[in-house]
């Protein structure tokens, strides 16, 4: 599965993670948004403005004569604004949750005895450098793997020609107990 | 999902706020619609408001309806003329605005002011009629001129009391030979009355004198020197900087 390159097209792979930082990235754009009113506000605190609006003369502090404008740009804001802000949060947060969810997968494989498959992560994706040393480490334990299977193999040849020696039954099962445990593991060539 | 479950009902919530603020003004309902005038509906509140006009409820008033039509018309007119949105109109506003503001200040500083005037300042008023005063008018031309008392200039002069204007009057009657007035702004610098003496005057006869009269033109010319004295306290209170080149 991770040996071939494929395209993640599930872009709310880690939905916890993701969605905790999404729901960070929309509090902090409305954070902004509402500071910036209150520095707008504070600015034009002091400053007179008129408006005739159906045919009704309002005057005023600034800030409380655009008080409705104020609502409704911060609506069309959230409206607009914050569909857009989930969609680019979470093409963002998916080049650092797609990888964890990559890794997570490469070592439960690992685990489950498949050794030195290779790990690919798209262009931006982020942890690129973890990635190789997982790599590495998968490539080295493979190679490990390889040269006890060489061993296991070359006893099992000598072993196999010296069955009347005294002491060898008990070398013959560990050897086999030892090729029980190499045939768990599968490993790429 | 969960979290994207929060920010839904945070757009939610913001919206039915959002919705029910801008929105919660009611259409005006066919039942309380009084005209619509090129698909503006103007509400019986509207129409009967009486700062625009109306005086009185009758409820077939033709003329009022067509005068609010008319002036309805063309405020439409001017709006679909752009000439809300000129210059000139804008100064016109900033005008009136400025106008409006200080005529409102003026009025309310005018009605605080409750001089008096009493029965020894009209004696002494009535005595100085028909006299020959000489008095010097005292010309500074800055407030620290007037501490140091270095003078602009002075100009003495001689009339009789009764042909002079009520201000200098009601401000002469209130010294005695060689005291002055508290130097005062008048527009172009500081200008105080010494008054130098009170001669008997060989004027004509004068009608008997309205004491009432007499009494209300004191509490009026003081009424405007203190005016004038608070004017000049505004003056006084605020910093006002020249640039040298410009004096």
């Amino acid at each position: 599965m991770s040996s071939k390159p494929y395209k993640r097209r599930n872009y709310f792979i880690k939905q916890d993670l993701q969605g905790r930082y999404i729901l960070g990235y929309f509090l902090l754009a409305l954070g902004a948004v509402i500071f910036f009113v209150l520095i707008f506000a504070m600015l034009t605190s002091n400053t007179m403005t008129i408006s005739y609006e159906e045919n009704t003369l309002r005057l005023g502090r600034t800030p409380l004569i655009l008080l409705k404008q104020f609502f409704a740009a911060n609506w069309v804001f959230l409206l607009l604004g914050s569909g857009v802000l989930v969609v680019l949060a979470m093409m963002l947060t998916h080049r650092f949750a797609g990888p964890l969810y990559k890794f997570e997968k490469y070592i439960e494989e690992m685990s489950s005895g498949r050794l030195g498959a290779p790990l690919y992560l798209r262009t931006h994706d982020e942890g690129k450098e973890l990635a190789g040393k997982i790599g590495a480490m998968s490539q080295q334990l493979a190679q490990s793997w390889r040269e006890l299977d060489e061993i296991a193999r070359q006893l099992e040849q000598e072993g196999g020609a010296r069955l009347d020696c005294d002491g060898c039954r008990r070398s013959a099962e560990l050897l086999r107990q030892l090729r029980r445990v190499l045939d768990r593991y599968t490993v790429n060539t | 999902m969960k979290y994207l479950a929060y920010i839904l009902l945070i757009v939610l919530f913001c919206s039915a706020f959002s919705a029910y603020f801008l929105l919660r003004r009611p259409a005006v309902s066919q039942d309380e619609v009084a005209l619509i005038i090129n698909e503006r509906r103007i509400s019986s509140a509207e129409y009967n408001d009486p700062s625009v006009g109306r005086l009185n409820h009758v409820a077939d008033d033709n003329a009022y309806r067509e005068t609010f039509i008319a002036r309805e018309l063309l405020i439409q007119e001017g709006k679909r003329r752009g000439i809300d949105q000129e210059e000139d109109f804008r100064r016109s506003i900033q005008r009136y605005y400025e106008q409006s503001l200080v005529k409102v200040l003026m009025d309310r500083q005018y009605a605080t002011l409750q001089p008096e005037a009493t029965s020894e300042d009209v004696a002494r008023y009535l005595a100085l009629r028909s006299t020959l005063v000489r008095f010097t008018v005292l010309r500074y031309s800055r407030e620290e001129d007037v501490e140091r008392g270095v003078l602009l200039s002075s100009e003495s002069r001689q009339a009789v009391f009764e042909e002079l204007s009520s201000t200098l009057r009601v401000s002469l009657a209130t010294l005695s030979p060689g005291s002055s007035t508290v130097p005062a702004w008048d527009g172009l610098g500081y200008e105080a009355l010494r008054l130098d003496a009170v001669e008997p005057g060989n004027a004509g006869d004068f009608p008997p004198p309205d004491l009432e009269l007499v009494r209300q033109e004191i509490i009026n010319t003081r009424r405007e020197l203190r005016m004038n004295e608070w004017l000049t306290q505004l003056r006084r209170n605020a910093v006002i900087t020249i640039p040298s080149r410009k004096q």
